[in-house]
C-alpha cells in the first residue's frame, strides 16, 4: 500500500499545472488582510482582535493547541463563520459581508467533505460546474488536475472507496481545479498515518509553490507547520502571540508559550548584564535587543547543549533514540532539568554521570 | 528580538468553540453556512405537521366534554368514569387495565432475563452466532401479527390446558412480537459501548465473570436495557390483534368493546393511554439526550 | 418513514454543505445535486416498509368493522372464528402463509435498498 502511495506521489507533476496551462489565466496570488477580527459565541470568545497579513503566493501557517481559535480564524476567512466585529479584506476589498460560495476560495477540510455519490473526477468537476463551465473543458481540466496529484488513475473510482490519503488528494484538487486566489487547509492532514502526511504535505507545497497560491494551513502538528510554511503564525486565546519565519519562531521566540510550543527550549535561569547573560558558571551573549538588566530565563536550544568531559556536573535521567540523533534529558546538581541533543552513537543509560555545558551561542532570553 | 514577560501561570485556555466535528445540521445555528430551512419555511411546515397529528387528537379531547345531543361542555363523563357512576360498565375497562399493566410487567421480565444474557454472551464469546441471533430477533418484522396469531392458536389451547387461560400467558408472544425492538434498542447500546473491550479491562484487573457482568458491563447497559423496557410496555400496551384474535382481554380489546356501549367512556380512555404513550416515549427520549451529553 | 429517514438524514454531514459552499454552489444545488441524491436510497427504501406495514394491518381495520372481510387480515379473522365457517381453519393457515411470502419478498427488496444507502454512511 505504501508502495503504491509512494508511486502515486512520484507520479503527481505539478509542474504540468505551471504558466503552459492553456485554460484559461492562471491566478494572480491575491493578498489577505485581517485586523482585529473578533468573534463571539454567546459569552465566549473565540477569537480576541485576531490580526494577520499575508503576502501573495505566500503559506501562512496558524499553529496552536486546542481551542486556540486557529479553526475559526480560518473559518471566517472562508466565510463558514460570520465575524461579529473586524475586517477582513482580499486584495484591499472588503469581504466579510460576502456569503461563502462568493469569495473566490478553495478550502481542503479535515475529513468526509467529499461527496459520496459521486466519483472523484465528479467530484473535482463540481467547482467548475457550479462556474458553468462547458462539459469537455470540465472534464479535461478535472482530470488534469488529478493527474497532477497523482491519481490519474483513480477518477473513476466512488469518492468513498480510495483510502484517506487519496482522498485528500483528490479533495485538493477539487479546490485548486476552479483556480482560486486563496487555498484554505484546514487540518487536511490531521487524520492521516504519519508516512502519508508526510508526502501529503511535501505534495501541497510543490503545488502551493507552483501555482503561487497564497495559502493559510492550519495545524496543531509544530513540525508540520515549521516544515511546509514560508511564515507561521502561533495562536493563543483568540490572539496571535508571535508570526515570523519558522527558524524565527524555533530560535528567538518572543515569549515562554511560543518557546514550549514550537521548540524544545531548555529555560536556563540566569542574570543579564550589559548584553550577557551569566548562567550555571558560564557566559552567554544575548540574541536581540536587550530589555532591562537583571534576572531573566535564557533559552537554550538542545542543540547548543554539549556532553563534555569536563563541565558541570549532572545526572541522566533518560535517553530517546530518534534515528539520526540522541536527545538526553539529565538533571543538574541544582536540580535544573536540561534537554542535550548529541550523536546517536554515544547511548547514555539512566543514573550514570555526566558533565555539560553551553556551546557558546548567543541565546534569546526572557523577563523572569 | 524584545525581551517579554514570563508567564509563571500555566495558560488559561479560553471556552473551546463548538467543535466542527459536533455540528449537526440541525443543531448549528450560528454558521455562515447552513443548509437548514428559512423561518418562514419550517414555521409553515411544522404548522402543517402539527395540525396534522393535532387536530384528531383535539378532537378526540373535545368530543370527551360534548353535552350529548344538546351540545355544550360537560366534565360529567370524566365524572363518571372516575367518580365510579359507571359501575358494572367500566369493569371491562379496568381488567384490561390490569391485565394489560400485568402483561407489561411480565413481558419486560421475560424478555430481559432471555434476551440480555444472550446478546451479552453472544457480543462476547460467540461472534459466528451473531449473525444468527440478529436473524431471528429481527424476523418477527416481517411476519404480521395476524398470520403469528394462526400459527400460535393450537399452542395457546396447550397453554391454556398447562398455565390456565388467564390473559397473562399472552406475555409468551408478546416476548416474540417485542424482540426486534428491545435487540434494536439493547444492540445499540451494545455496540457503542465496546462491551468486549471493557470486559478484558475487568479481567486484566482480576474480576470473576459475574464481577465483570454484575459491575462493569449491565451498569453500562443501563440505557439500552431501560430503552428496551419502555419500547416493550409501550407495545404491549398498544396490542391488539393477538388479543383480540385469542379471545383473552387486554386493555385494547377493553376499549373496542367498551365502544361499542358507551362512546364517551372508550374515547377518554384513549385520549389518557394516548398521553401515556406520548409521556413513555418523551421519557425515552430524554434517557436517550441524557446519554449523549454525559458522553460528549 | 420516519425512524428510516431519521438516521440518512443524521449522516448529512455539513462538511458537504460548506464544501458545497466553497465550490461557489447555494443551498438549491446542494439539495439538488447532493443531499437529495444522497437521501434517495432511504427515500426509495422507505416505501416497501410502509408497504409492509399496510398490508399487515389489522387492528384498526377490525376495530372499525364489526363483520367484513374486505381485506386479507380479516379475512383471516373470518376464517379463524367466524360460526358460519367452521373446519375451514386450515383456509387461514393458508392466507397467513400467502402474508408472510409476500412480506419477505417486501421486506427483501427494503434491505437491498437499505444495504445500498449504508455503503455511503461510513
Amino acid at each position: 500500500m505504501t508502495a503504491l502511495i509512494a508511486s502515486a506521489a512520484m507520479a503527481a507533476d505539478p509542474a504540468s499545472l505551471g504558466a503552459t496551462n492553456g485554460h484559461g489565466r492562471l491566478a494572480e496570488p491575491a493578498t489577505v488582510e485581517m485586523v482585529d477580527v473578533v468573534k463571539d459565541y454567546g459569552n465566549s470568545r473565540a477569537l480576541s482582535g485576531f490580526s494577520l497579513s499575508m503576502r501573495p503566493g505566500e503559506l501562512v501557517a496558524l499553529l496552536g493547541p486546542s481551542g486556540c481559535g486557529k479553526t475559526t480564524a480560518l473559518r471566517t476567512l472562508a466565510g463558514l463563520t460570520p465575524i461579529t466585529t473586524g475586517t477582513i479584506k482580499v486584495d484591499g476589498g472588503a469581504v466579510a459581508h460576502l456569503p461563502t460560495n462568493k469569495r473566490d476560495m478553495g478550502m481542503v477540510f479535515q475529513s468526509y467533505s467529499l461527496f459520496p455519490h459521486m466519483t472523484a473526477i465528479q467530484n473535482v468537476e463540481y467547482g467548475l460546474r457550479m462556474r458553468k463551465v462547458a462539459k469537455d473543458e470540465r472534464h479535461d481540466r478535472s482530470a488534469e488536475m488529478l493527474k497532477a496529484v497523482g491519481l490519474d488513475a483513480l477518477g473513476h473510482r466512488y469518492a468513498h472507496e480510495p483510502s484517506c490519503g487519496q482522498q485528500q488528494r483528490v479533495a485538493l484538487a477539487r479546490a485548486l481545479v476552479t483556480k482560486p486566489s486563496i487555498l484554505i487547509l484546514d487540518e487536511l492532514l490531521s487524520a492521516l498515518d504519519a508516512k502519508v502526511r508526510v508526502e501529503l504535505r511535501e505534495l501541497i507545497r510543490r503545488i502551493q509553490t507552483e501555482l503561487r497560491i497564497t495559502t493559510l494551513f492550519v495545524t496543531h502538528d509544530q513540525e508540520e507547520a515549521l516544515a511546509i510554511a514560508d511564515r507561521v503564525a502561533v495562536m493563543r486565546d483568540g490572539l496571535s502571540q508571535q508570526i515570523g519565519t519558522p527558524e524565527e519562531l524555533y530560535s528567538r521566540p518572543t515569549s515562554a508559550f511560543v518557546a514550549d510550543f514550537v521548540g524544545l527550549s531548555n529555560r536556563v535561569p540566569g542574570v543579564l548584564s550589559a548584553r550577557t547573560i551569566t548562567a550555571c558558571g558560564t557566559t552567554l551573549a544575548l540574541l536581540g535587543e536587550p530589555s532591562k538588566d537583571g534576572p531573566v530565563v535564557a533559552l537554550v536550544l538542545p542543540e547548543d547543549v554539549m556532553l563534555v568531559d569536563d563541565g558541570i556536573p549532572a545526572v541522566v535521567l533518560t535517553s530517546s533514540f530518534l534515528g539520526s540523533l540522541r536527545r538526553t534529558t539529565v538533571r543538574l546538581d541544582d536540580g535544573l532539568l536540561l534537554t542535550v541533543q548529541h550523536d546517536v552513537s554515544d547511548p547514555k543509560t539512566p543514573g550514570s554521570r555526566v558533565s555539560v555545558t553551553f556551546s557558546g551561542q548567543p541565546v534569546s532570553a526572557l523577563q523572569a | 528580538m524584545v525581551t517579554a514577560t514570563l508567564d509563571a501561570s500555566p495558560p488559561a485556555q479560553a471556552s473551546e468553540p463548538p467543535s466542527l466535528r459536533r455540528h449537526s445540521m440541525r443543531r448549528d445555528s450560528d454558521a455562515g453556512v447552513s443548509i437548514a430551512p428559512s423561518p418562514a419555511t419550517w414555521v409553515v411546515v411544522l404548522a402543517g405537521a402539527g395540525l396534522f397529528f393535532a387536530v384528531p387528537v383535539f378532537a378526540l379531547g373535545a368530543f370527551t366534554v360534548r353535552g350529548g345531543q344538546s351540545g355544550g361542555v360537560t366534565l360529567g363523563h370524566w365524572r363518571d368514569l372516575f367518580g365510579g357512576g359507571l359501575g358494572a360498565g367500566a369493569k371491562p375497562l379496568t381488567d384490561g387495565l390490569q391485565n394489560s399493566l400485568l402483561l407489561s410487567f411480565v413481558t419486560v421480565i421475560v424478555m430481559l432475563a432471555l434476551l440480555v444474557p444472550a446478546m451479552i454472551l453472544v457480543r462476547l464469546h460467540l461472534p459466528r452466532p451473531e449473525k444468527v441471533l440478529e436473524f431471528m430477533c429481527l424476523i418477527p418484522l416481517t411476519i404480521p401479527a395476524v398470520a403469528l396469531v394462526v400459527g400460535l392458536a393450537p399452542v395457546f389451547s396447550v397453554v391454556a390446558k398447562v398455565f390456565g387461560s388467564g390473559s397473562w400467558t399472552l406475555a409468551f408472544a408478546y416476548v416474540i412480537v417485542t424482540r426486534p425492538y428491545s435487540y434494536r434498542a439493547t444492540q445499540a447500546n451494545l455496540v457503542a459501548v465496546y462491551v468486549a473491550t471493557l470486559a478484558e479491562a475487568a479481567r486484566s484487573l482480576g474480576a470473576s465473570w459475574v464481577a465483570t457482568i454484575w459491575d462493569v458491563i449491565l451498569p453500562n447497559l443501563r440505557r439500552g436495557i431501560l430503552a428496551a423496557s419502555f419500547i416493550s410496555v409501550a407495545v404491549v400496551l398498544g396490542e391488539y390483534t393477538i388479543a383480540s384474535l385469542l379471545s383473552r382481554t387486554n386493555l385494547q380489546t377493553a376499549l373496542v368493546l367498551v365502544s361499542k356501549r358507551d362512546p364517551y367512556v372508550s374515547n377518554i380512555v384513549v385520549l389518557l393511554s394516548l398521553l401515556l404513550a406520548l409521556a413513555l416515549l418523551f421519557g425515552l427520549g430524554r434517557v436517550g439526550t441524557q446519554s449523549r451529553r454525559s458522553r460528549s | 418513514m420516519v425512524i428510516v429517514l431519521l438516521p440518512a438524514l443524521e449522516a448529512l454531514r455539513p462538511q458537504w454543505a460548506e464544501a458545497n459552499a466553497t465550490l461557489g454552489g447555494t443551498p438549491a444545488t446542494f439539495w439538488l445535486r447532493v443531499g437529495l441524491p444522497v437521501l434517495a436510497p432511504s427515500l426509495i427504501g422507505s416505501l416497501p416498509l410502509l408497504f409492509a406495514n399496510a398490508f399487515s394491518a389489522y387492528a384498526t381495520a377490525a376495530a372499525l368493522t364489526s363483520q367484513g372481510s374486505q381485506i386479507v387480515s380479516l379475512q383471516i379473522r373470518t376464517a379463524l372464528s367466524s360460526e358460519t365457517v367452521l373446519g375451514h381453519e386450515n383456509l387461514a393457515g393458508a392466507l397467513a402463509l400467502g402474508m408472510i411470502l409476500t412480506m419477505v419478498v417486501v421486506m427483501s427488496m427494503y434491505s437491498v435498498v437499505e444495504g445500498r444507502a449504508s455503503r455511503w454512511r461510513w
